[in-house]
């Protein structure tokens, strides 16, 4: 190879620089942010973006969260809309608002735009959900929110550093908006951290191929991207195809609030259209544009074969049109604070719904049963000093059955590098313990291949001082569905005081209630759907599911059709039953 | 510190603290916001602009905004359970410099008000009296008025004792002792030290009839406790009627 400037090694190699510097920003927060929803939970999400002098591409991003970095590239958009040419290397930007740039307010997103050739930029940039930023409730998150005032400091695109020096009374604003400042203050060095090292490692790139060598890798991986999602597309059959998802309801009193979306396939581009969504609502889900596009691009995406690039490149060919007012496009000041997850997944699955109808074999959940239990209080251990806790495990457990893979648990799609905080830790940092943690026998969506369970969590206030909790189910009354014939999971709920006279069991929401030191919180979060019927889920599977618990005898035999007898070493498959059951399941 | 009759004085000498220790100084021209009770501010809904004389001190403009955020329009929220709650806080940033604003620091202000128009009007607004105020001041006498003898010679020997609200005052000759109030509440019913001292400045310049200055406090001793009403401690919230209660219980010991 004659490693000229375009070949197409060099080409690729840019290309990987870019995706593994996002690798190694994201191993730069992990390492120095300093609350859990960072090192535990991995709830940012790193890239790289590009500024062609009238457009923003996201070029590279690191394992992540899907829905943060898709959504990212409107808020580098929008840093080039308010400032215009005056962007400076060694300038950091900053930006939460959801109606300038943002998603919701908890999701802050820092930039470090680097002069690449003339007119052209290369931005380092960085997502994260941090702890806590002012508002009405600590965290953000309260079913009683009712405007995007309440939910917090709103942060427009401002300029945080100037040519590499910190603005201190900027810097300042921001951490002082926050119940956690020192916290904030760190995890917000993390992020600058993030971004200097993008940064760093982009220079030694221009240094290396030349700025117009670099450049041509951008576009040449955008190019390819979008050569290979055009062929793709062109695969499809075209033609127009209807999806909707339900959420039970929006915390303020309006119940199943409808996401419909159609999507048109036409020759090389989709159009994914959600007129007939439901008008925005009073309670705090509705999804801002940037949001709803990118819980659309992660459906698409699940589509994907898996060597195509995550790039803008797809997005070129994605016309998203959402009626301004509805649910999916609200105006301000709508609050939007759980959309991220509810009605982002509700986005996602109407999506799939669609993607459904002509290839089924891609398709699966991308929602989230999301049990959102925000604790905080004061903890003695550590001086009475004020604490917030996001109870992530119970949250993020959801996974559906795809076709050839049973869902995998501990995994949501739209939320992807989100893990379980590990209880230890939790229990270290919050005054909490936890007395269960675990899968529940019987509760996965039945399929061909089939759901993750539905997942269980219980634990106790400690401590000296009371907890106060806010609590927001869904998918109790809409639970994940599944695909292809597949049944959907499981459905949520919560139990405050679980076991006591004074228990109370959630299937909506609940702001505020205090636990005394000693009282319990018990939250059970549904499964994942199947996909495919369950009778044609492989018999030995089904036997292997019962001999691990996931499925009782009763269920293999109403759900799955297969009979069982007592063998030797415990339950085995009477296949000439079997085949009864299921030839009489088809008739 | 000269002052019109409302000013919250104490308030403003803490804000000229923060303002001569600001990161890399404020040039005649510039100019500092802030809201922050923590930064000698009095509650989120009153903003401060403070701006330098050239020929040193401050010159500083005052008023309340309609809203700034928080949980519901006006900032008024009795059960507000911290600062946060009842608005944005606007810890000193540099408002102005060179005599213009900051672009960054208006679009904070107008995305964080559900008044976006009302709020740039009114920090534009103090901002020109502010730059005014410190222009002129500069030829003008800023001496101190006659409040301290004034004072002295009003409460020689005087002993009362007040209660209004959680506010417990005992006056004792020019000592001004609140540390019987009650502890702070998980409401607004909070004041920090600085707005305590302004409000009992104030009601003494206002029943002697004296220039409300620096000289008013000078003369006095205010005892309070941290973590009270009347000395809050963050992240309290301050929007309640503590100052009036402190302005009650001073007149009433006055009699």
């Amino acid at each position: 190879m004659s490693g000229g400037p375009f070949d197409p090694i060099t080409m690729q190699v840019v290309r990987d620089s870019f995706e593994h510097m996002s690798e190694e920003m994201s191993d730069v927060v992990e390492r120095s942010a300093v609350h859990p929803l960072f090192q535990e939970v991995h709830d940012y999400s790193t890239g790289v973006f590009y500024w062609d002098g009238s457009e923003v591409s996201l070029i590279a991003r690191a394992s992540a969260i899907p829905a943060h970095i898709f959504a990212s590239v409107t808020s580098v958009q929008r840093i080039f809309e308010v400032f215009g040419d005056d962007v400076h290397d060694g300038d950091v930007f900053l930006v939460n608002d959801p109606y300038e740039g943002g998603s919701h307010t908890a999701d802050w997103t820092m930039m470090r735009p680097l002069p690449l050739t003339d007119g052209t930029m290369i931005i380092p940039s960085i997502r994260a959900h941090m702890s806590d930023f002012g508002g009405s409730y600590p965290g953000g998150y309260s079913p009683e929110l009712r405007d995007t005032w309440q939910e917090g400091f709103r942060i427009p695109p401002i300029r945080l550093f100037e040519r590499g020096a910190v603005r201190h009374d900027l810097w300042d604003l921001v951490t002082g908006n926050s119940r956690l400042e020192k916290v904030l203050r760190g995890d917000l060095m993390a992020l600058v951290g993030g971004c200097n090292v993008g940064a760093r490692r982009t220079q030694a790139l221009i240094e290396k191929y030349g700025a117009e060598t670099v450049r041509a890798g951008v576009e040449h991986a955008l190019d390819y991207a979008n050569a290979r999602f055009r062929e793709m597309v062109r695969s499809w059959p075209d033609g127009s195809y209807r999806g909707e998802c339900v959420l039970d309801h929006d915390f303020a009193g309006t119940r199943d609030v409808t996401v419909r979306v159609t999507v048109t396939v036409a020759d090389d581009r989709l159009i994914v259209d959600f007129e007939g969504s439901d008008p925005q609502t009073a309670g705090f889900v509705n999804s801002v544009l940037p949001n709803t596009s990118s819980h659309v691009l992660t459906a698409i995406y699940a589509t994907f074969d898996d060597d195509i690039p995550v790039n803008s490149g797809v997005f070129r060919q994605v016309e998203i049109r959402a009626p301004e007012g509805s649910v999916v496009n609200p105006l301000p000041p709508a609050p939007v604070m759980l959309s991220t997850v509810v009605i982002g997944g509700h986005v996602g699955e109407a999506t799939m719904r669609a993607l459904e109808q002509f290839v089924p074999e891609r398709v699966g959940n991308v929602g989230i049963h999301f049990n959102v239990l925000s604790v905080y209080g004061h903890d003695a251990r550590y001086g009475g000093d004020f604490y917030f806790m996001l109870e992530y495990g119970a949250s993020l457990a959801a996974d559906g059955g795809a076709y050839g893979k049973d869902g995998w648990g501990a995994w949501s799609a739209p939320v992807a590098k989100h893990t379980f905080a590990n209880c230890e830790t939790q229990e270290l940092q919050f005054p909490i313990l936890y007395e269960q943690y675990e899968y529940l026998d019987d509760s996965c969506g039945a399929g061909r291949w089939r759901g993750s369970g539905a997942f269980a969590m219980r634990c106790r206030v400690t401590g000296e001082h009371p907890a106060f909790t806010n609590v927001s189910v869904v998918c109790n009354e809409h639970p994940l569905p599944g695909y292809a014939g597949g049944l959907p999971g499981a459905p949520s709920h919560v139990v405050m005081r679980p076991g006591t006279p004074d228990e109370l069991v959630v299937t909506d929401a609940l702001a505020l209630l205090e636990l005394q030191p000693g009282e319990r919180v018990a939250s059970v979060k549904g499964g994942g759907g199947g996909w495919g019927p369950p009778h044609e889920r492989d018999p030995e599977a089904v036997l292997d599911d019962v001999l691990d618990g996931w499925v009782s005898r009763e269920r293999a035999h109403d759900v799955y059709a297969v009979a069982l007898v007592d063998g030797p070493g415990g339950p085995a498959l009477d296949r000439e039953a079997t085949e009864r059951l299921r030839a009489a399941r088809r008739a | 510190m000269a002052a019109t009759a409302a000013a919250p004085i104490a308030n403003l000498q803490a804000v000229a603290g923060r303002a001569a220790a600001f990161p890399g100084g404020l040039a005649p021209g510039d100019a500092l916001l802030t809201n922050d009770p923590y930064a000698g501010g009095t509650r989120v809904s009153d903003l401060i602009v403070l701006a330098p004389r050239a020929g040193g001190g401050w010159a500083a403009a005052c008023a309340p905004t309609f809203d700034v955020g928080g949980t519901r329009l006006g900032n008024d929220v009795p059960e507000a359970l911290d600062l946060f709650a009842e608005g944005v806080r606007l810890t000193p940033v540099r408002l102005a410099r060179a005599g213009s604003p900051d672009p960054d620091v208006l679009r904070v202000l107008r995305l964080n008000s559900r008044t976006p128009a009302l709020i740039e009007v009114d920090a534009v607004a103090l901002l020109d009296a502010a730059l005014r105020l410190a222009d002129r001041a500069d030829g003008l006498d800023l001496r101190l008025g006659d409040g301290r003898a004034a004072v002295q010679r009003a409460l020689a020997g005087r002993a009362r004792e007040a209660t209004v609200g959680n506010v417990v005052l005992r006056l004792a000759g020019t000592t001004f002792d609140l540390r019987r109030s009650s502890a702070q509440r998980p409401s607004h019913a909070n004041a920090t030290r600085e707005t305590t001292c302004s409000a009992v400045a104030r009601a003494l310049a206002d029943r002697l009839g004296c220039a409300l200055d620096h000289a008013v406090l000078a003369g006095l001793t205010v005892l309070t406790v941290p973590g009270s009403v009347v000395h809050c401690t963050q992240p309290a919230a301050t929007g309640g009627p503590v100052p009036d209660q402190v302005r009650a219980a001073v007149e009433a010991c006055l009699g």
